[in-house]
């Protein structure tokens, strides 16, 4: 397809962010060769659209025979917020619930910005660092990039790459996703499947599952040969931990931008049941692949499926448990009518502007500089919130 | 009769639409229509891109379709030449069309 064609439609969505470009195939990274690799089995050319910062999403565009991932840096930063949020020994329940319900705010107040909403935004993003007692460091997307190449590093970067590129792949109405599964798993969810949200009609979630089949599929052989390559020692049972973590923080970025579009609580509920059924196809693909790809002869299948239960029980249940009450406590904050956006503008004002305001504050505050300045959305709120940024000082930019 | 080309690119929420769209602009466009989806992570949002180079003569009449979607509040991003437009209103659009109205000899 005409590349003059493909930037046309990639500038239209991508709208002011003007940092991006193809992703070069040449260079001889770890991403090549999982995009090599997806391709193939996808019988179908990928072309990856790399933006540089940007907004935290991943979207696909497909049509003319190709398929464009668009990804964007920001995404890999704040998924790895909600990851360590999720890491059960990073800190004590409470304080990952407080980081949990800071990066809630932070992820819809950018969304916010992202979709236009300016008020919402400039209200979450300035109760995103307001009064903020610990700041654990939001890395640059670089941090990410070092490093042991393992299970974890290649389920956070490139787990929702592939389930993008799945979405190449055929979805008949046939087999584990034939409509009757698809409507029997929304019952199962104790919900009418004749009467519910579009996202939870049979071809929506078949399209959405059988690309995160493909996605857990591809992960598993890629990850064996990143390893393999590195010199790592792939060990399934971590492979399973960080198959569901990576499940679990879509769900949480899909849930900021679900509150963000359509804050119904039927439509944010729908969406969390249809991440939910997802899972339960993501788990039966990694089964199969684990039994085929790993041991032939080894374990049957109820073994694995056991181990994956019990690596959810044991480690994701309660780590989505523990931070539960921050995430839900941002989300009433975010929509609350009391206190004002103009009276929380104001206490932040007080304290960047203070005798002894907070370095992290400061940081974060700058940081936000770029997600402003891409928005289309304007508010005298959002240009409040604008000049504090502007504000802090400019020598933290040579921090990151 | 010119042969100047207008890059014409509507996004909408609606499948029909899209269809709808690629039918309307195809015989002003002699490169073909190209109609992308977009999808989410989540998977619960698509949108249709639907992007052709348009004989400027017949951009009128591809207006004049995209008014009855824009009418129907059916459109995200409309993006004529170097004019783009999110969400749309009616007026905005009727507008376009009075510049892009054919003009009477000698006007």
């Amino acid at each position: 397809m005409d590349e003059a064609l493909l930037r046309t439609v990639v500038e239209a969505q991508l709208g002011r962010q003007r940092s991006w470009k193809f992703y070069d195939r040449r260079k001889p990274t770890y991403l090549n060769l999982v995009l090599a690799h997806a391709e193939r089995r996808a019988n179908r050319p990928v072309n990856l659209v790399w933006v540089e910062g940007g907004f935290p999403e991943l979207f696909t565009l497909q049509g003319g025979g190709v398929t464009v991932p668009v990804f964007s840096t920001r995404y890999i930063e704040m998924s790895g917020v909600l990851r360590k949020a999720l890491t059960i020994d990073y800190f004590d329940a409470a304080r990952r619930s407080e980081q949990a319900g800071y990066a809630t705010l932070r992820l819809i107040g950018e969304m916010a910005l992202r979709l236009g909403q300016a008020d919402l935004a400039a209200r979450c993003l300035a109760l995103s660092v307001l009064e903020r007692q610990a700041w654990i460091p939001d890395l640059g997307y670089n941090d990410y990039e070092i490093p042991p190449y393992d299970e974890g590093y290649a389920a956070h970067w490139y787990f929702a790459i592939l389930h993008e590129i799945g979405h190449a792949v055929p979805s008949p109405n046939a087999g584990i996703v034939a409509d009757g599964m698809m409507r029997a798993a929304v019952e199962v969810a104790g919900l009418d499947p004749d009467r519910v949200h579009r996202s939870l009609q049979p071809a929506e979630l078949r399209t959405e599952a059988v690309a995160d089949m493909f996605a857990a599929s591809m992960l598993l052989e890629t990850t064996m040969m990143i390893m393999e390559d590195w010199g790592g020692d792939f060990d399934p049972k971590v492979f399973m931990g960080e198959c569901l973590l990576t499940a679990a923080v879509v769900e949480l970025v899909e849930r900021c931008r679900r509150f963000v579009l359509d804050p119904a609580p039927e439509a944010v509920a729908a969406g969390a049941v249809a991440l939910r059924i997802r899972e339960i196809f993501i788990r039966g693909q990694i089964i199969d692949d684990l039994r085929a790809l790993v041991s032939p002869e080894g374990p049957p299948e109820k073994v694995i499926a056991g181990a994956l239960i019990e690596i959810h029980r044991a480690y994701v249940a309660p780590a989505l448990r523990d931070i539960e009450p921050g995430v839900a406590a941002a989300m009433r904050q975010a929509r609350a009518a009391e206190p004002s956006t103009t009276a929380i503008l104001a206490r932040l004002r007080a304290e960047a502007t203070g005798l002894n305001p907070s370095t992290g504050q400061q940081f974060e505050l700058r940081r936000l500089r770029e997600p402003l300045r891409l928005s289309p959305a304007t508010s005298p709120l959002l240009s409040e919130l604008a000049d504090l940024a502007e504000s802090a000082p400019a020598w933290l930019d040579v921090v990151e | 009769m010119t042969d100047e080309r207008v890059e014409v690119l509507i996004a909408t929420a609606d499948e029909d639409d899209a269809s709808a769209l690629r039918a309307a602009l195809g015989p002003a466009a002699p490169e073909g229509v190209h109609v992308f989806e977009r999808k989410n992570l989540g998977g619960d949002a698509a949108t249709w891109l639907v992007l052709a180079s348009v004989l400027a003569p017949q951009i009128p009449a591809v207006l004049t379709f995209v008014l009855a979607l824009v009418n129907r509040n059916r459109v995200g991003v409309l993006k004529v030449g170097d004019v783009e437009i999110t969400n749309p209103t009616p007026e905005q659009v009727e507008r376009l069309l009075a510049e892009r109205a054919p003009q009477a000899p000698g006007g």
